[in-house]
């Protein structure tokens, strides 16, 4: 695999999780009736933000797997261990999201993973901006 | 065009589209001056949520564009991906300002969008693994 091809791997799985989530949203709105906000449902809520965790982080990572592609030097087991530690852990997460109150354990190794993947990140950007 | 010519022209679509939803809802807050929240505005929440959303889907779908240029995968195909999930979009803008919010253009915007994601998302797979 090349490079970019690590990168479009790990897009594309990801891109597989986001509509799951977005049709589970839908899918509860439809349910409960429940048109804007959550209405006061704590299932719904949990969906919304399962949902919304995902792209408040998902993007980000991807972009920052595209530009360390793009980077010369980057070892591909450095981009799949980056993008295949923050995907598990986008599955990890809204696995834990769909638990009692939303607090299963996944919930936390989750958004661990995806904080190691941004600190790692902007660590080994920072690096090869000064360093070339 | 090139590959990257079509990611970029959906891009830029999308880039005004986003213009004009954070306009709406900026607009919208001067003129209610409520500088943050709803505050149980429903007007107010339906802007948000329109703004919300789309900022929710719009930069995975993008990726997924960039994604299928650097596979070198098939132009009409990009257009198709490009195109569906813009008017996708303006569907779901729409039908988030009917009454309640539930006008058809939401479901159908959500639903075109939805599957213009998994539909990349397997085309990518198909592009790495099975060309």
């Amino acid at each position: 695999m090349t490079h970019i091809q690590i990168v479009a791997l790990y897009a594309g799985i990801n891109l597989l999780l986001l509509p799951i989530l977005m049709f589970r949203v839908g899918g509860q709105r439809l349910k409960t009736k429940i048109n804007l906000g959550d209405g006061g449902s704590p299932a719904l809520l949990q969906r919304i933000r399962a949902h919304a965790n995902f792209t408040e982080t998902t993007p980000f990572a991807l972009i920052g797997l595209l530009i360390m592609s793009m980077l010369s030097g980057t070892p591909a087991w450095l981009l799949h261990a980056l993008g295949g530690g923050f995907t598990a852990g986008r599955v990890l997460h809204a696995h834990g999201m769909a638990q009692e109150n939303a607090l299963g354990t996944g919930r936390t190794v989750g958004a661990v993973l995806s904080l190691l993947t941004f600190v790692t990140m902007g660590a080994y950007f920072l690096f090869k901006a000064f360093t070339g | 065009m090139e590959h990257f010519e079509i990611a970029g022209l959906y891009i830029a679509l999308n880039c005004i589209i986003f213009f004009w939803l954070t306009a709406r809802v900026i607009l919208k807050r001067r003129k209610e001056k409520v500088s943050l929240g709803d505050n149980d505005d429903s007007d107010l929440r339906k802007l948000i949520r329109s703004h919300g959303n789309f900022s929710e889907t719009a930069p995975m779908a993008m990726i997924g564009l960039l994604a299928i240029a650097a596979l070198n995968g098939v132009a009409l195909f990009m257009h198709i991906f490009g195109g569906a999930f813009i008017l996708g979009r303006l569907l779901h803008a729409h039908g988030m300002m009917q009454t309640r919010a539930i006008g058809t253009g939401r479901p159908v915007g959500m639903m075109v969008s939805g599957l213009v994601i998994l539909g990349q998302a397997l085309y990518i797979i198909y592009l790495l693994f099975m060309t």
